[in-house]
């Protein structure tokens, strides 16, 4: 869907606006840079604009304000084409900036934002929040608020990006919002065709509410839950019916958290009662929390974070246990990249750092899950032997059936018959359907234990720790070899410079001057002409693609240059430009300040890979024996079943 | 009877680092003999372009999550996956078109794995189930067709078969309750950067808009 670049746009007064690159391309129209204002892009639809669409932008250009353009991407005003005809916009640049959801979910999280932790998560959140009172502040509604609407920058500060879409009012004339995502939108506009209703600032306060429940809850979504009930309850339907699976009524409307996921409790009594409020009937009728509430709760909020001590980048608001070295503990994810101490002095012990190394101990391989001595369950016990006893009956009843057949002269479909008897009783008398259904039983529950035991050895084995150990050891091994580095650096350098000064003293030295046996005034010429003018230059077979030298000639030519080079003295004292060899100490000195900060962290991480792996097992070995029982007991129920 | 022993989920590690919610995708991919050669290759070189225009949308990349099964014989060649982590793998040739029993393995697997994040409280978009095949099945489609049916009227899944040159299409058009597809000669790449976009739609798909599907024009023939 590639629209070809106009080839000139203006303003409305008619004045001409150069396009420069081409900055992105979405499903609505193209963004270019602009060649005069570099703070500002142009976005140019696909399609033409309808007049509903060119009065709204007019309408936000006139409203537009400092802060707006602070915070959003507020269109500045209409571009037009040769014709006069609209076709596009002007509005704010925004780069270096990422979608939120990178930020709210933690895999992306590590990649796209390092070095966050929940301080920032709640800092993003109250900027998100400031950024929707400035819009509510003005007139306007968000409408379409969305997980790719907000873009994040590394420092939490928030822009609000698609302004076009948002619902404004101006001079008594409202322009509408007409889309919105579903995960989004609030219970009363749930399942309703979004054209021609007017949005609410309660609306957004919705969607402002699941964003900071995002961003707060590792990226669940505050909807998406355990559902008791029989059938599927996708996000939408559970947000209609209210059903917050995080709230006081969870149970009551059949939902649960999502295992490993913290209480609603985390985030302290005020936010809490906000979400509560937000995702409730009563936030529909009575209004859900403003956004200049979320600013006040969530400043509260991060001012009350404290760190916790077993793990540097893991903060809370304190009390019994961490809930990310819980949540960490019983899924073996990590939630927030590892945050390295500040600071750090200018010379790096690396004895010192090794001994730390050392102090942090192999924790051993995982604790094995023993087999338990475990019977068959009584409704097991009562199948045993029912095929056998079935064969037997059967059995008799066809040998009873044959030998009337014999009796009655060995006709042969009495034969038959018997064969057919024996069926029909084993079948009829056997309980094979019961059987099977606790084999049925343990095939799936020695599935599962499988798979969860291969986890549990990935997870609470020694594995990752010993890697990294390795991972270390090569860092430090690199580090000790950096010395000798710089040495071989060194005597590199020195023969260049020989190689440097060599190729002077030989560039020095003219064909045309030089007396070589056979080599007369027309050959010189020729060989001027293919460009070997100096014994530098001279080389076997450059000279060999010279018309009129055979190897007889170009033989002698090279012994002028190889008897030149015997003569050559190389001379260290001014051999090697100290530039050089500052610029190799100065990649010496990077090689170490990089290995320096990988060691570091690398430690850092073996301290965190190990709490992880203690924690894992805490948390899960109740789990994993509860598995390693089921799968003993319904292989036990089966076995007994079977015979 | 139901199982006495309550379990507890243990796959929640995945769901923990991404509880994004998933559109699973299934791929039901005939690898039988006539298969060999160009179009083969060309279907390689679709699941790699596949790959490629998912990474391009990093919602997609969190949310889409592929499984492909081979058959001849029936071969689960990726589990269920996000798209960061699929990797396309080189299919090779072999055996017959057991196509019943792949689409009931498939369908199992696909069971299964909503099972999952029903358990892990993920929510889902509907999946996609997509059989491609050059040839008639070598089994019974009997149980396979049932299942389908059952699937589609439930709302369980969409299911869209693709022919290949040389495909049974009346069977396909028998087996999908939609109408089946011919691919335009080997026009592999282009099916897999539809899917892709197609699936990329469905990812972030908006209220009162059922995702439109973009034309197939530009590989079957329509």
């Amino acid at each position: 869907m590639t629209t070809p670049k106009p080839l000139e746009v203006f303003t409305l007064c008619g004045e001409v606006i150069k396009l420069g690159a081409l900055v992105g391309q979405g499903g609505e129209g193209a963004v270019y840079d602009l060649a005069v204002h570099q703070n500002h892009v142009a976005k140019v639809y696909h399609k033409p604009l309808d007049q509903q669409r060119i009065d709204k932008i007019r309408a936000m250009a006139n409203i537009k304000t400092d802060m707006l353009e602070k915070l959003t991407a507020w269109p500045s005003g209409l571009i037009c084409a040769k014709d006069r005809k609209p076709i596009g916009l002007i509005m704010p640049k925004i780069s270096g900036r990422k979608s939120i959801h990178q930020l709210y979910s933690p895999k992306s999280r590590r990649t796209d934002f390092q070095r966050v932790d929940w301080r920032f998560l709640a800092r993003a959140a109250a900027n998100t929040a400031r950024a929707f009172a400035a819009v509510h502040d003005n007139a306007c509604v968000i409408g379409d608020v969305n997980h790719g609407g907000i873009l994040v920058a590394q420092d939490a500060t928030v822009r609000l990006i698609d302004c076009d879409s948002f619902q404004v009012s101006y001079l008594g004339q409202q322009y509408l919002c007409e889309v919105g995502i579903e995960t989004f939108t609030p219970p009363e506009l749930q399942n309703r065709p979004f054209a021609g209703i007017v949005r609410t600032p309660n609306h957004d306060n919705f969607g402002l509410a699941v964003l900071t429940f995002l961003l707060l809850f590792m990226g669940r979504h505050p909807f998406a839950g355990r559902y008791s009930g029989p059938e599927d309850m996708p996000i939408p339907k559970a947000i209609e019916q209210y059903r917050f699976p995080y709230g006081m009524n969870a149970a009551a409307v059949g939902m649960s958290r999502p295992p490993s996921t913290p209480e609603l409790s985390v985030v302290g009594p005020r936010l809490a009662g906000m979400f509560e409020r937000a995702f409730s009937k009563q936030g529909t009728s009575a209004g859900r929390p403003l956004a200049r509430d979320w600013i006040a709760a969530l400043t509260e909020f991060e001012a009350n974070l404290k760190q916790c001590s077993a793990n540097s980048s893991h903060w809370s608001l304190g009390g019994s246990l961490c809930p990310w070295c819980k949540m960490e503990g019983s899924t073996g994810v990590p939630l927030f990249s590892t945050v390295l101490p500040a600071g750090g002095g200018t010379l790096f012990d690396i004895v010192n750092f090794q001994r730390q190394v050392d102090a942090v101990t192999h924790q051993g391989q995982a604790p094995t899950i023993a087999h338990k001595a475990v019977s068959a369950s009584p409704e097991a016990e009562k199948l045993k032997g029912h095929a056998t006893k079935a064969k037997l009956i059967a059995g008799i009843a066809a040998a009873v059936m044959v030998v009337i057949g014999i009796a009655l002269g060995g006709q042969i479909w009495f034969f038959g018959g018997a064969v057919g008897l024996f069926l029909i009783l084993k079948g009829a008398l056997g309980k094979d359907k019961e059987a099977a259904e606790f084999r049925r039983l343990a095939t799936e529950a020695a599935a599962q234990w499988d798979k969860a035991h291969a986890t549990w050895l990935e997870r609470a084995g020694a594995g990752a720790f010993e890697k990294q150990k390795a991972q270390i050891a090569a860092l430090r091994q690199e580090w000790d070899s950096l010395p000798s580095k710089r040495t071989a650096k060194l005597s590199e350098l020195e023969r260049n410079q020989r190689k440097v000064q060599l190729d002077r003293y030989l560039d020095g030295f003219e064909i045309a001057h030089a007396k070589i046996e056979g080599v007369g005034q027309g050959k010189k010429q020729i060989l001027e002409s293919y460009g070997i003018e100096t014994a530098l230059d001279v080389e076997w077979n450059k000279l060999m693609n010279v018309p009129g030298f055979g190897p007889k000639t170009s033989h002698k030519v090279v012994s002028w240059r190889t008897g030149l080079e015997r003569r050559f003295v190389f001379d260290p004292k001014k051999a090697i430009d100290p530039h050089d060899i500052a610029q190799i100490d100065q990649a010496i000195l990077a090689d170490r300040k990089r290995l320096q900060g990988a060691l570091v962290t690398g430690l850092e991480h073996l301290k965190q890979i190990k709490i992880q792996v203690m924690a894992v097992r805490e948390q899960t070995l109740a789990d994993m024996e509860r598995l390693r029982l089921a799968a003993d007991q319904t292989a036990a129920n089966a076995a007994v079943a079977s015979t | 009877m139901s199982n006495p022993f309550d379990q507890v989920p243990f796959g929640a590690a995945e769901f923990a680092d991404n509880p994004e919610p998933r559109c699973p995708c299934l791929l039901l991919l005939d690898t039988s003999g006539s298969m060999q050669g160009r179009p083969i290759e060309a279907l390689n070189q679709g699941l790699v372009a596949f790959k490629d225009e998912l990474a391009t949308d990093s919602l997609a990349m969190k949310r889409v999550e592929v499984a492909i099964v081979t058959f001849g014989p029936v071969n689960t060649v990726a589990e269920f996956q996000t798209a960061d982590l699929f990797t396309p793998t080189r299919l090779s040739t072999t055996g017959d078109t057991p196509m019943g029993a792949a689409i009931e393995h498939g369908l199992e697997m696909l069971r299964r794995r909503k099972d999952e994040y029903k358990a892990n409280g993920i929510s889902y978009y509907r999946p996609w189930v997509f059989l491609i095949t050059d040839g008639a099945p070598t089994d019974s489609v009997v149980a396979a067709e049932q299942a389908i049916k059952a699937g589609e009227a439930a709302k369980a899944f969409s299911f869209f078969a693709v022919g290949v040159e040389g495909a049974n299409m009346d069977i396909l058009a028998k087996l999908s309750t939609r109408q089946p597809l011919k691919l335009d000669g080997l026009k592999f790449r282009e099916l897999f950067s539809w899917l892709s976009a197609s699936l990329s739609g469905v990812s972030q798909s908006q209220v009162g808009q059922t995702v439109a599907l973009q034309s197939p024009a530009g590989w079957a023939e329509v």
